[in-house]
């Protein structure tokens, strides 16, 4: 077991799998790539990506993201010998740095879901951290606003809420 | 319907929610009680708790006095409070910015502030501890002889009351690390898995004195050292440590590594000896068969180590059985080759296949980030019987990229 899995780290892994989204469209990536799901992962162990890999719950133009996303770092973890590391490692960041700074609020949410079901944890960690920055230095009414969140408050509870963690409201 | 609710923040899970909230500070994090009935009691949910000093600084305030006692009460009670409402604090951590570092006024104040924390009951009940000096512009741009304020504080493994009892992961940058308490060889930290050290000041007996007192450690980093080794049970360092050294390991089964030396002294005229002998006499990596390892200084030096082999300093990596080496060396890369190979053979017995990447610096021996040429030559020496007699067919790649400066 080791000693195979130690061949396809060394070759890169050659063997390919189809993903298809919710809405058929269908991708071919390298088991390589797609092993940074751990989901797929997962499959391609049990011997159940023959048919291709159906994602319900992945729209197309997701998965296309993921895709992308996947091919891009699918080097992180093959031993593959021709990139030198350090310009791929910038390339990475600045390829990363593009994606998330071009997500816009209801993609940005969908690539979160599909990281999440597809257990990207790397991939999951960027998007959330992009929600997190989105919040960060904000007022509550301010968090409201920019993410469409409903107050369903009164007044009178919203007072007490502030008052019981009095001291996140002070400078 | 589905479709309609993913547009939103809204849409996404409870444990997602509380995932983005156990990113932000405690206190944005409390912030978020306000926003709605549901997210009311995410916040002390998220296990979370990160604290940071910078927030509470004068920044404007004079020189060395931009800390003080009210604000770090302040901080202090936010961060007590924090911990406090958080339901299962298993991550804390803790950022501590201090603008004047000298003289041991600002170390006690840190002292004061981090022993309040981390006394709180809520904090001996953490799994996995973070901290993290940042240290002031002033040394960050050069004024210092030493971009390092591990001096400011020190962390205490003996006395921290989650190591005896919780801590799975500690990740400490910037901070020196000391004292493991008097224990007689008794566990000292059971459940220790994970120690990441970043530019952290730590003693060789300290380090071993860890790996010694956590059955389960696995993974060790630190600025000098940086280990990440599924199967590390010794660490033997009788020289003093190199500049830098990193192994970080993806899959434990397969025993690879990823190993980064780095010498943080200038190129010009250093001693190989200090890096030499020392870097490989202190490892005993017999589990790994899978390695990546990068120097940032020249292959020589560590071939020039070969010569020495013969006191004892022999299969460093006995099991190896690939290797992917990226160096640096001096202008003859074919000498630098010839003494490289020899001396990963001598050192990796098992070996089967080794990839070597040399870049060639420039004249003063500098290595510029900005390169404008790169002239790959790739020799594919295809041989070779191992000169220490074992049956090993090793297969060699070796390209050298040369490294010009964008200066005229």
């Amino acid at each position: 077991m080791a000693a195979a899995a130690a061949e396809a780290t060394i070759d890169g892994g050659g063997k390919m799998i189809i993903l298809i989204s919710a809405d058929g469209k269908r991708f071919e990536v390298t088991e390589a790539v797609a092993s940074q799901s751990q989901l797929i992962s997962n499959m391609i162990e049990d011997d159940c990506t023959e048919n291709g890999v159906r994602l319900p719950n992945v729209d197309g133009d997701i998965l296309t993201m993921v895709v992308d996303y996947c091919n891009m770092h699918a080097g992180d973890a093959a031993a593959d010998g021709d990139t030198t590391k350090a310009s791929s490692t910038e390339e990475l960041k600045k390829f990363d740095a593009e994606l998330v700074q071009a997500l816009e609020n209801p993609v940005l949410f969908k690539l979160i879901l599909a990281a999440n079901f597809l257990n990207i944890k790397s991939l999951l960690d960027m998007t959330c951290q992009r929600v997190a920055d989105m919040m960060s230095g904000k007022t509550p009414e301010q968090m409201r606003e920019t993410f469409s969140i409903e107050n369903d408050f009164t007044p009178e509870e919203e007072a007490a809420i502030r008052q019981e963690n009095a001291w996140a409201f002070d400078d | 319907m589905a479709a309609a609710t993913s547009d939103h923040l809204s849409g996404l899970p409870d444990d997602l929610l509380r995932h983005i909230i156990s990113l932000l500070s405690a206190k944005e994090g409390a912030v978020t009680a306000v926003l709605s009935r549901r997210w009311r009691p995410l916040w002390r949910q998220a296990g979370t708790v990160n604290l940071d000093t910078e927030p509470y600084l004068y920044p404007a305030a004079y020189r060395g006095n931009n800390f003080p006692e009210h604000r770090r009460s302040a901080f202090v009670g936010h961060a007590l409070a924090a911990l406090a409402a958080c339901e299962s604090p298993r991550v804390l951590s803790l950022r501590l910015v201090s603008e004047e570092i000298e003289g041991g006024a600002a170390e006690e104040r840190c002292a004061g502030v981090v022993d309040a924390v981390l006394d709180a009951p809520a904090a001996a009940r953490v799994e996995e501890l973070r901290v993290r000096c940042a240290v002031s512009w002033l040394c960050e741009h050069g004024s210092c002889e030493r971009s390092s304020s591990s001096g400011t504080w020190r962390l205490r493994l003996g006395s921290l009351p989650c190591a005896a009892a919780t801590l799975r992961v500690l990740h400490a940058n910037d901070v020196g690390v000391e004292r493991l308490g008097d224990g007689d060889g008794g566990v000292v930290l059971p459940l220790l898995e994970e120690m990441r050290l970043v530019k952290a000041t730590v003693s060789p007996e300290t380090l071993q004195g860890v790996i010694d007192a956590a059955p389960r450690l696995a993974n060790l980093r630190d600025r000098c050292i940086e280990l990440d080794a599924p199967r590390l049970r010794s660490f033997v360092n009788e020289r003093s440590l190199p500049g830098r050294f990193s192994l970080t390991s993806p899959a434990p089964d397969l025993a690879p590594a990823d190993l980064h030396f780095h010498d943080h002294r200038s190129y010009g005229d250093k001693d190989p000896n200090n890096l030499t002998v020392p870097m490989w006499s202190c490892l005993h990596l017999h589990g790994v068969r899978v390695l990546k390892l990068q120097l940032d200084f020249y292959a020589e030096y560590i071939a020039m180590d070969a010569d020495d082999a013969d006191d004892g300093v022999t299969a460093t990596f006995p099991n190896l059985e690939y290797l992917e080496l990226d160096a640096h060396c001096k202008d003859d890369h074919d000498m630098a080759t010839e003494l490289t190979v020899a001396s990963v053979l001598r050192w990796c017995p098992a070996i089967r296949e080794l990839r070597l990447r040399l870049s060639v610096a420039d004249a003063e021996g500098r290595v510029n980030v900005i390169y404008n040429s790169k002239r790959h030559m790739i020799h594919h020496a295809r041989m070779m019987r191992n000169s220490f007699g074992q049956d090993v067919q090793t297969k060699i790649d070796v390209d050298v990229t040369n490294i010009t400066t964008s200066s005229p």
